[in-house]
């Protein structure tokens, strides 16, 4: 056991970048001696490097085209050989799903506490059968949700969570200057530039949202900006478009005058607390966040805008609205903040830790 | 489905005493055991045993799934190299559709597998191992270990360069002979389907 307390994040696999961010989130608010090391079963891991953590990859189920039996088999013998090279005082997994094997790998290696960090916000009905394994974990941490009195998911339910402030990487005041933020991105230094990140293209093609996106904008004389995330399928290939690349792209929002994004827990979070003025564009295709109650609660509390599909000629009006009044409404987001969960989030995950050090002996999981 | 069936299957009456009792007997007894393997076990020779695994673009069919998983084992490469390597053998499998292959590598070289939709497994790279050499070493024969037992592989290839050995080539070439001759299988045309 080393002198400083050590953290094993393990991410799950997911469609976009949601669960690595939020690790890295509470990663970021820990003191700069502790140990903290991810296995991730996303191609995205080696973003964390740009946070001085260390990583490792394991190709998810998805990835490999095993049956899932064979990797549970896989997953649970990797985990086992991580936790006992890396021995962690906490391990903490970022998913809404944990996988089985997890449990035995964690019953292995009992002085290791655990720590299931899971959004709220599922779609009704879904997902239940996985929160019994929250007895696996020693303590179940939500990062809260602004959209959250509208959640009408199995979590709500849950009254061992230890429930925190939205979860977000970086803060307003990490943002960079404007102009050292277009210049960073390789973006010009003038005129009104918008930021279209309507996910990864994973989950499904978003090409047609994208373009709709983009005519209306640029026809209204605002330059399109698209993401380019590293774990995208392909990149839109659209004319006319500025692609960026970075992580975290957050960091450089003071670049974008306005954005139009699909609403998930990373992008919906860090647009509202960022202060961007923001169209949300629900991707009602995931299988179980719902994205859609979260876009119309933000619009019905006036922080943002929110269309289901910029198609069939609904782009022109609903741009327009956002450039009228997207700032103000990016402002009441702003004044309505209760501020970032990270930080207590990184504190209950090292009071953990303490507790694993004091008592090496005790078992972990349950 | 299969989860629940599995859960099913586990709370039958008899699994308990099936699996306690029956099994070991028929384990520990010579006869009882060969009779067994004639009557349940599968074919296991190349082309028969039927692995679920990405394994690649460039091959597809109804049976490809039977196509013999072969492991690569490549570290201490840079990444041109790495993609070099990957193009050699995407080469390779375009030409005999004898072998998937799955790598094993110490750099994050996905960009370079996506467009062959090869699996990538990492191991910790030499020179970020904290621990003592012999330790890295066994890190590394856990994951080839980890190859046989979960992707079932046939053979297991290490290349240090661009190329393969001339020996695995041959191999790899060889196994087309060795593969049924009525596997289903065909080389993929760029839009996914058969050529």
């Amino acid at each position: 056991m080393s002198a400083e307390p050590s953290v094993l994040l393990v991410s799950s696999n997911g469609a976009g970048m949601g669960h690595l961010t939020r690790l890295l989130a509470y990663a970021r608010r820990m003191p700069p001696g502790t140990r903290r090391h991810v296995l991730s079963l996303s191609q995205a891991a080696p973003v964390v490097t740009t946070e001085g953590l260390t990583w490792e990859y394991l190709p998810s189920q998805g990835a490999t085209g095993l049956r899932p039996a064979a990797w549970r088999a896989l997953f649970a013998e990797r985990l086992g050989e991580v936790l006992s090279r890396v021995d962690p005082d906490v391990l903490v997994f970022d998913g809404t799903h944990p996988y089985r094997g997890l449990d035995e790998a964690l019953a292995a290696h009992p002085r290791t506490r655990a720590v299931w960090s899971r959004r709220g916000m599922w779609k009704p009905g879904r997902n239940t059968d996985q929160l019994a394994k929250s007895t696996w974990f020693d303590e179940v941490l939500e990062p809260g949700d602004l959209a959250g009195a509208a959640d009408r998911g199995a979590t709500t339910a849950v009254e061992n969570a230890v429930r925190v402030r939205p979860v977000t990487l970086l803060d307003p005041q990490d943002l960079v200057p404007r102009e050292d933020a277009r210049e960073a991105l390789g973006l010009p230094p003038d005129g009104p530039l918008a930021l279209v990140s309507l996910g990864a293209g994973n989950i499904n093609d978003t090409d047609d949202e994208v373009g709709a996106a983009a005519a209306a904008l640029r026809a209204r004389g605002v330059g399109v900006c698209v993401t380019a995330p590293s774990i995208a399928a392909r990149a839109y290939a659209g004319e006319g478009v500025h692609l960026v690349r970075h992580f975290p792209l957050s960091e450089h929002f003071a670049a974008f005058d306005l954005m139009i994004a699909a609403a998930g827990y990373n992008s919906f979070h860090e647009a509202l607390r960022l202060g961007v003025p923001t169209l949300f564009v629900p991707n009602a295709d995931t299988s179980l966040d719902d994205q859609v109650t979260r876009s119309r609660y933000a619009a019905r509390a006036g922080w943002a805008f929110s269309v289901p599909t910029l198609t069939r000629g609904q782009a022109s009006a609903a741009v327009d609205e956002l450039l009228s009044d997207g700032e103000a409404a990016a402002r009441r987001a702003v004044r309505a903040d209760p501020g970032n969960g990270a930080r207590d989030a990184a504190d209950l995950i090292l009071q953990l830790a303490v507790r694993s050090r004091r008592a090496p002996t005790a078992a972990g999981a349950t | 489905m299969q989860q629940r069936l599995a859960r099913w299957a586990r709370s039958a009456p008899g699994y308990r005493w099936a699996l306690t009792e029956v099994l070991p007997r028929v384990r520990s007894s010579a006869t009882l055991s060969d009779l067994a393997w004639r009557v349940f076990a599968p074919r296991h020779t190349a082309g028969h045993v039927d692995v679920p695994l990405h394994g690649g673009v460039h091959l597809t069919g109804p049976d490809v799934s039977r196509v013999p998983v072969v492991g690569v084992v490549a570290l201490g490469l840079d990444d041109e190299t790495l993609a070099a390597l990957m193009e050699r053998v995407a080469r390779l499998q375009r030409q005999l559709a004898s072998f998937r292959p799955v790598f094993v590598v110490d750099r994050p070289v996905f960009a370079a597998a996506r467009p062959h939709g090869y699996v990538l497994d990492l191991v910790v790279p030499r020179v970020e191992w904290l621990g003592e050499e012999g330790d890295y070493l066994l890190h590394v024969a856990s994951r080839v270990a980890a190859l046989r037992d979960h992707y079932q592989v046939w053979h297991v290839i290490l290349a240090d360069g661009p190329d393969l050995d001339p020996l695995d080539e041959a191999l790899l070439t060889h196994l087309v002979r060795r593969l049924p001759a009525d596997l289903d299988v065909r080389v993929a045309t760029v839009d996914g389907s058969a050529e």
